[in-house]
């Protein structure tokens, strides 16, 4: 059933499924960019169970005969949402929960322990450094790399203009490597 | 001019982009290639960086001293505060500020004469228009009733330039009649 819902192209439309489904197939999706464009776990969760109760509503809402492209809809929904989260950072200043990177946390890899430390070193600037970029370039790199959309589709899904897209991935990726860079 | 890619032209390039002399410089310039392939590795590792989901145990919450979370509050009470006070300042009825003891000495010395004076100069007024009502009578008696509308002889033009509001009353003039 979950072969069901993934799609083979990213806009291609599927068939009409389960909410449950829906939820098996993208959640952890939703989450992993609402965790990259929120650098708060605890937000990211919250913010993803606001995008499928949205989910929920609009899956039956729909005319279950209506051919429903989820993926695009959901990644808007969600960058939206994250939107909105972020407008109203304020109150996770003053609650002081603002998430940052621990290098101890991540799981070896099986390399030497010198490998092991430099590999670490690097995520974490890597970590920092994404962290540092503006919103706008976070979302069209999270997108355009992570998710791996296409220019195009990224632009219509931000409702900004395909070079728009291209300024802002160029500016979040010399951030990067330079920080990348630094220890090169 | 050197020939070589910018960084800009070379992420075109890697994202499928770019025009065919771009790509034919990037497969003849070993420069380009190179900064290509670095370029490739950089997003490579960021991209498996950023995909890579830290456990759970990441989350932390940074202790923040408890002066920087309530410094903000503590600043508007304080701004609110004196807010406050500069208003009730401004608005409250203010007492009359008690008398120094020099003006109290220099009143002492100079009231007496002061009011004297000016009691002196309100006596001379008053025995002035008393005079010129009394005046002013005498020359109505001289004069019968009818009359009482036209003015009386030459010098009533200054008396009535200087006393036009005392005429005399009707009940007066009969009483002098009568008499």
């Amino acid at each position: 059933m979950i072969a069901n819902v993934r799609q083979t192209s990213m806009t291609d439309p599927i068939k009409p499924v389960s909410y449950e489904d829906l939820y098996t197939a993208h959640y952890r999706e939703v989450l992993r960019l609402c965790r990259l464009l929120l650098s708060n776990h605890h937000d990211a969760e919250e913010v993803a169970q606001e995008v499928f109760l949205k989910v929920y509503q609009k899956f039956h809402n729909n005319n279950q005969n209506q051919i429903m492209v989820w993926r695009p809809w959901l990644v808007r929904v969600s960058v939206n949402a994250c939107r909105d989260r972020r407008r109203s950072g304020w109150w996770r200043w003053w609650r002081g929960t603002k998430e940052e990177y621990q290098e101890a946390n991540y799981p070896d890899s099986g390399k030497t322990p010198e490998e092991t430390l430099l590999g670490r070193e690097t995520q974490g600037r890597i970590w920092r450094a994404f962290q540092e970029l503006s919103r706008r370039q976070q979302e069209v790199f999270v997108l355009r790399y992570v998710d791996e959309w296409s220019t195009d589709q990224v632009a219509d899904m931000l409702g900004i203009t395909t070079g728009s897209v291209k300024r802002h991935l160029f500016r979040a990726v010399h951030h990067l490597r330079r920080v990348l860079g630094e220890r090169r | 001019m050197n020939p070589c890619l910018k960084d800009q032209k070379l992420l075109l390039l890697h994202d499928g982009e770019g025009t065919s002399a771009e790509r034919s410089h990037l497969a003849e310039c070993e420069a380009c290639a190179k900064r290509y392939r670095q370029l490739r590795s950089d997003l490579e590792a960021i991209t498996r960086t950023l995909r890579e989901e830290p456990p759970p145990r990441t989350v932390s919450h940074p202790f923040r001293p408890f002066t920087a979370r309530w410094l903000p509050t503590a600043v508007a009470v304080a701004l609110a505060l004196i807010l406050m006070w500069q208003g009730a300042r401004i608005w409250s009825p203010s007492a009359p500020a008690p008398l120094s003891d020099e003006i109290w000495i220099v009143l002492e010395e100079f009231s007496p004469d002061f009011f004297l004076q000016n009691q002196a100069s309100a006596e001379g007024l008053w025995t002035v228009v008393a005079d010129a009502y009394d005046r002013a009578l005498a020359l109505e008696a001289d004069r019968p009733c009818e009359w009482y509308d036209m003015p009386a002889r030459g010098e009533v033009e200054s008396v009535d330039a200087g006393f036009g509001d005392f005429g005399v009353p009707v009940s007066a003039c009969v009483e002098l009649n009568r008499s």
